[in-house]
C-alpha cells in the first residue's frame, strides 16, 4: 500500500517526501512559458484548421496542445524550436488513429468556412476544396511543410515518419493538388 | 516558398512554385483569420490553470490541523497512562497515529484489530486489519489428533500448524503466543519474522474452509487467511513492491523476494499461494448457449469466453493465451486491456474437491486469483483519499474525490452512425460506442483527459451529478447523474507519456511494413488484377493469406459494406454506415482516411489489427478488426503536359 502524504512536521524525511510528491505533480508554467505558448497561439489555430478542416476539432487540437504544453519543462530556448516542437504535438494529436475514429462520420458533406470576399476568393474556394479531397496525413504534410514552413525534416519529425516518407508525401500531394486544380 | 524538392521538369518546376505560391497565399489568409479569432479562444479555453499547490495547500492546511489535533490527542492520551518503561508514541512512515504498542489504531480510516480483541474479529465477514508481531519461536506442540479421515488439501491449507508462524501483541512479548494462523498465507510473513510491528490484511471463514472435514472444520473456520502486509513500523523492507524492478517483458522478477511466475514456466503445484504477472485480457467471442453448471465447475473452469492472462501486450488471439478461473477474475475487470499486473493465485483450490470425475482435473489446476498485488495505485494523495472501482457505492455525491486505477480504453471502433436522437447532455455523459475507464469506471466523454495514458495508472480528479445531468432525459437521468466526470489528472505512474520531446526523433514502427510507402519501385511486381504483389519491397497481402502481423499492406479492390440498416438521415453517405472492405475484407475507416472517390478501385492500405469490442453496431464483433491506417496505393496520375505542337 502506498501512502503519498504531506509534511507533518517539517523534518527532513517529510520535506523529502513532499518534494517526491511535488515532482509527481506538473510544475506551475511560468508566465514566461505562458506568453511564450500563446505567441504561437494564431499559428498553431491555422494550422489546426487547414489539417482538420473543423473548426470544433481544430480548437479542441489547440487547447490540447496548449495543456501539453503547460506541462513541458520549457527547456527550449530557440523560439523556432518552439514552433516547430508545437506543431509536432499538434499534428500527431490530429492523426491519432483513435481519435480520429472518434470523431463520427458525419452524415451531411463537410461545411468550410472562407474568408468573404477578396480579388481571390474564388482561387481560396478551388484551392481549399482540393485540399480537402487530400488526405489528413498527405494534407497535414503539405501544410506543414508548403504553407507553415517548415523544412522536411521538421515535416518529418511532425508526422513521426521518415524523412523520405515525409517526401513522397508531400510529392504525392502536391501532384494531386496540380491534378485537381488543372495547372499545366 | 522554395522548397528542397526540387529535380523534376522545368515546367513541373513552375508549375510547384505557382501551386506554392497560392497555397502560402492561401494560409497567409487563414493565419490572419486565426489571429482575429484567438484572443476569444485565449480568454475561453485556454485558460492557465491555477497551479495546483495553490489548490492543494489551503486543503493540506486542514489536514495537517486536524492530524496534528489528534495527534495531540493521543499524546495526552498516551501520556496519561504513561509506564516508565514504554516507548513513546511517535508518528509512523506513514502519519499514521500509533498504539502503545507501536501498531498504528487505524489505517486509511479502516480500524485496526489487536490479537487481544479475538471476540470482536473472530466472526468478521470479509477481510478485516489486524496488528501484531510475527515471530517463529516453535513452541512444544502437542501432536494433531488422529483423524478418521487423511488430511485433504483443505486441511493442509487451513488447519493451523504450530511450531511454525506466530503472532504476538508486544514486541519482545512471549506472555501471549498467538498460533492460529492458517498455513496458507504465512509465505507473505517470512521477512517479517522477528521483526518490526506490522499490520495485515486477514480474513476468518476462508470459503475454502468448507472442503475440511467435520472433525476439522471448527479448525478451519476460524483460521486466520493472512492476505497481505500493508503496514509494516519499519523503513525496510518495505512491505510495498514499489522497487518492483521489471524484467524485459515488463513484469517484475519478484516482489519483496517472491519469485514472479510468468505464464511460461510451471506453476507451483502446492497448497499455497504465488504470484503470478501476465497481461489482462478479455477478448468477447461467440459462445454457444450455457448450460447450467454445478457450483465448483461453474467457479473454476466456467465455459466460453472469460479473463486471460497475455505474456505481452498486445498479443492476438488464438496464441496461447491463459484462461483464468471464473471466480476471482473480476479482480481484473479494471486492469483488462490495460498495463501488466501481478496477481497472487492459487491452484488447487478447495472447492476442486466437489467437481465431478471427469472435470476434477482442470478444477484441480484452475488458477484462481485472489489479489492484484502490483502495480500499486496510491491510497491517497496529500492526505486526501484515493476512491477504487471498488468504493463507487460510497462516491461522494457532492463536490469533488479522487479515483484511481489504470486507465483502459478500446484500441480501435467501428464506424459508428452519429446518434442523431441523442440531446447534448446525454453525449457528454455517457459514452456511446467508444470509452475510456478508470479502474474498470467508464468516465464522461465531455472532457478528454485520458488521451495518451491508456495502460497507465492514474489518479484523478473527478465529480458525479454533473450539472448537464439535468438536461438529460427522464429515463436516463440516474444514468447521467452518476456518470463520473473527470476534471483533471493530479498523478499518473507507469509508462513515459507518448508527447514528443523538444527534440523529437524520427519514429520507427516494429513491424515490417513501412509506415507510408511512396508507389510502386522499380523492383516491385504488379498482380494479374493490376495491384502490386509487393511495395516498396513490402509484401502485399491479400484476404487469401493474411498475416499474423499487426500492421501490414493489404490489397485489393476496395468495396462498402451496405448490408447494415441504413440510418435514418437520407444524406448519409455509405461510408457512414458499415465497413469498408478491401479485398472482400471487412476493415474500419474513416472518411478522413478513404476517400470515396476511391470506391471501385483497386488500392493498397495500411492496415493494423485491432482487438475485438464488447459494442459494435448490429451486435456482432468479431475477434480482429482490421483499421486502415492510410491508403498508400495508387499514386494519383501525374498530370502530363501536352505534346509540342508540330508546326
Amino acid at each position: 500500500m502506498r501512502v503519498i502524504t504531506q509534511p507533518l512536521d517539517g523534518n527532513q524525511k517529510d520535506r523529502a517526501a513532499a518534494g517526491r510528491l511535488s515532482r509527481a505533480m506538473p510544475a506551475a508554467p511560468t508566465p514566461e512559458w505562458v506568453a511564450t505558448l500563446h505567441v504561437h497561439g494564431p499559428l498553431l489555430l491555422a494550422a489546426a484548421r487547414a489539417i482538420t478542416r473543423d473548426e470544433a476539432e481544430a480548437e479542441d487540437l489547440v487547447q490540447t496542445t496548449f495543456e501539453r504544453a503547460l506541462r513541458a519543462a520549457p527547456t527550449i530556448r530557440d523560439s523556432r524550436a518552439i514552433r516547430a516542437w508545437l506543431l509536432t504535438v499538434q499534428t500527431r494529436e490530429a492523426l491519432r488513429v483513435v481519435r480520429r475514429l472518434r470523431r463520427t462520420l458525419r452524415l451531411d458533406p463537410e461545411v468550410h468556412e472562407l474568408p468573404i470576399g477578396g480579388p481571390d476568393a474564388s482561387e481560396s474556394i478551388e484551392l481549399d476544396e482540393a485540399l480537402g479531397r487530400l488526405s489528413r496525413p498527405i494534407r497535414a504534410a503539405v501544410v506543414l511543410h508548403h504553407m507553415v514552413g517548415l523544412s522536411v525534416r521538421e515535416t518529418a519529425d511532425a508526422l513521426g515518419v521518415t524523412e523520405n516518407t515525409a517526401k513522397g508525401r508531400l510529392k504525392t500531394g502536391l501532384a494531386r493538388l496540380r491534378e485537381l486544380l488543372d495547372e499545366d | 516558398m522554395k522548397t528542397d524538392m526540387r529535380g523534376g521538369a522545368p515546367a513541373e518546376d513552375e508549375a510547384t512554385d505557382r501551386l506554392e505560391e497560392r497555397l502560402a497565399g492561401r494560409f497567409a489568409i487563414e493565419l490572419g483569420r486565426a489571429e482575429r479569432d484567438y484572443p476569444a479562444l485565449r480568454a475561453g479555453r485556454l485558460r492557465t490553470p491555477e497551479p495546483r499547490r495553490r489548490g492543494i495547500w489551503p486543503r493540506l492546511a486542514v489536514s495537517v490541523t486536524t492530524i496534528g489535533v489528534l495527534a495531540a490527542l493521543v499524546v495526552v492520551g498516551v501520556g496519561l497512562a504513561w509506564q516508565p518503561a514504554a516507548p513513546p508514541v511517535a508518528p509512523a512512515r506513514s502519519g499514521a497515529v500509533l498504539g502503545a504498542d507501536g501498531i498504528p489504531d487505524q489505517i486509511d480510516g479502516q480500524h485496526v484489530y489487536r490479537l487481544a480483541a479475538q471476540g470482536d474479529w473472530q466472526d468478521l465477514s470479509g477481510s478485516f486489519l489486524l496488528g501484531a508481531y510475527a515471530v517463529d519461536a516453535p513452541i512444544p506442540c502437542a501432536p494433531p489428533l488422529p483423524s478418521a479421515q487423511p488430511q485433504g488439501s483443505s486441511e493442509n491449507a487451513f488447519v493451523p500448524q504450530c511450531g511454525t508462524v506466530e503472532l504476538v501483541p508486544q514486541a519482545q512479548d512471549n506472555s501471549e503466543w498467538f498460533f492460529n494462523l492458517a498455513p496458507r498465507g504465512l509465505d507473505v510473513l517470512t521477512k517479517w519474522l522477528n521483526g518490526p510491528a506490522i499490520v495485515m490484511r486477514v480474513h476468518t471463514h476462508d470459503p475454502g474452509a468448507s472442503g475440511c472435514s467435520a472433525d476439522q472444520k471448527t479448525a478451519c473456520e476460524a483460521a486466520v487467511v493472512v492476505e497481505a502486509v500493508v503496514w509494516s513500523g519499519s523503513n525496510s523492507p518495505s512491505p510495498t513492491p514499489t522497487d518492483a524492478v521489471l524484467a524485459a517483458d515488463g513484469i517484475p522478477a519478484q516482489i519483496g523476494g517472491e519469485h514472479v511466475y510468468r505464464l511460461s514456466e510451471a506453476l507451483p503445484n502446492g497448497s499455497g499461494s504465488f504470484l503470478l504477472g501476465g497481461y489482462p485480457v478479455n477478448y468477447p467471442i461467440s459462445c454457444p448457449s450455457a448450460r447450467p453448471l454445478p457450483t465448483a465447475e461453474a467457479d473454476l473452469v466456467g465455459q466460453c469466453g472469460g479473463t486471460h492472462l497475455a505474456s505481452s501486450a498486445g498479443q492476438s488471439p488464438g496464441s496461447g493465451l491463459f484462461t483464468l478461473a471464473p471466480r476471482g477474475s473480476d479482480l481484473l475487470t479494471p486492469w483488462l486491456g490495460g498495463p501488466a499486473v501481478v496477481i497472487r493465485a492459487h491452484t488447487h483450490d478447495a472447492a476442486a474437491a466437489s467437481c465431478s470425475a471427469d472435470t476434477k482435473a482442470a478444477c484441480e489446476a484452475a488458477v484462481v486469483v485472489e489479489s492484484v498485488v502490483w502495480p500499486e495505485v496510491p491510497t491517497q494523495i496529500a492526505g486526501e483519499r484515493v476512491y477504487r472501482a471498488a468504493d463507487q457505492a460510497s462516491f461522494p455525491t457532492s463536490g469533488s474525490f479522487l479515483l484511481g486505477g489504470p486507465v483502459t480504453m478500446p484500441e480501435f471502433m467501428p464506424p459508428c452512425p452519429m446518434p442523431i436522437d441523442h440531446t447534448t447532455a446525454e453525449n457528454d455523459l455517457i459514452p456511446y460506442c467508444y470509452w475510456e475507464a478508470i479502474d474498470g469506471i467508464h468516465v464522461a466523454p465531455k472532457v478528454d483527459a485520458l488521451a495518451n495514458l491508456s495502460g497507465r495508472i492514474v489518479v484523478a480528479r473527478v465529480h458525479i451529478g454533473d450539472a448537464e445531468a439535468a438536461s438529460c432525459p427522464i429515463s436516463i437521468q440516474l444514468q447521467c447523474k452518476t456518470a463520473v466526470v473527470v476534471e483533471e489528472v493530479v498523478w499518473t505512474g507507469g509508462a513515459a507519456s507518448s508527447s514528443p520531446n523538444p527534440n523529437p526523433t524520427p519514429q520507427t514502427t516494429p513491424n515490417s511494413a513501412s509506415s507510408e510507402a511512396i508507389g510502386p519501385a522499380a523492383t516491385d511486381q504488379i498482380g494479374p488484377d493490376g495491384v502490386p504483389i509487393t511495395l516498396d519491397g513490402q509484401p502485399v497481402y491479400r484476404a487469401a493469406n493474411l498475416p499474423a502481423k499487426p500492421i501490414f499492406f493489404l490489397g485489393g479492390k476496395l468495396t462498402s459494406d451496405t448490408a447494415c440498416a441504413a440510418p435514418a438521415t437520407p444524406a448519409a453517405q455509405p461510408s457512414a454506415c458499415g465497413y469498408w472492405m478491401i479485398d472482400g475484407v471487412r476493415a474500419v475507416g474513416t472518411s478522413n482516411v478513404v476517400e470515396p472517390y476511391l470506391t471501385g478501385q483497386a488500392i493498397v492500405a495500411q492496415v493494423e489489427v485491432g482487438r475485438a469490442l464488447a459494442i459494435c453496431p448490429g451486435g456482432s464483433c468479431t475477434k480482429d478488426t482490421y483499421v486502415i491506417l492510410s491508403i498508400v496505393w495508387p499514386l494519383p496520375p501525374v498530370a502530363t503536359p501536352p505534346a509540342p505542337l508540330t508546326p
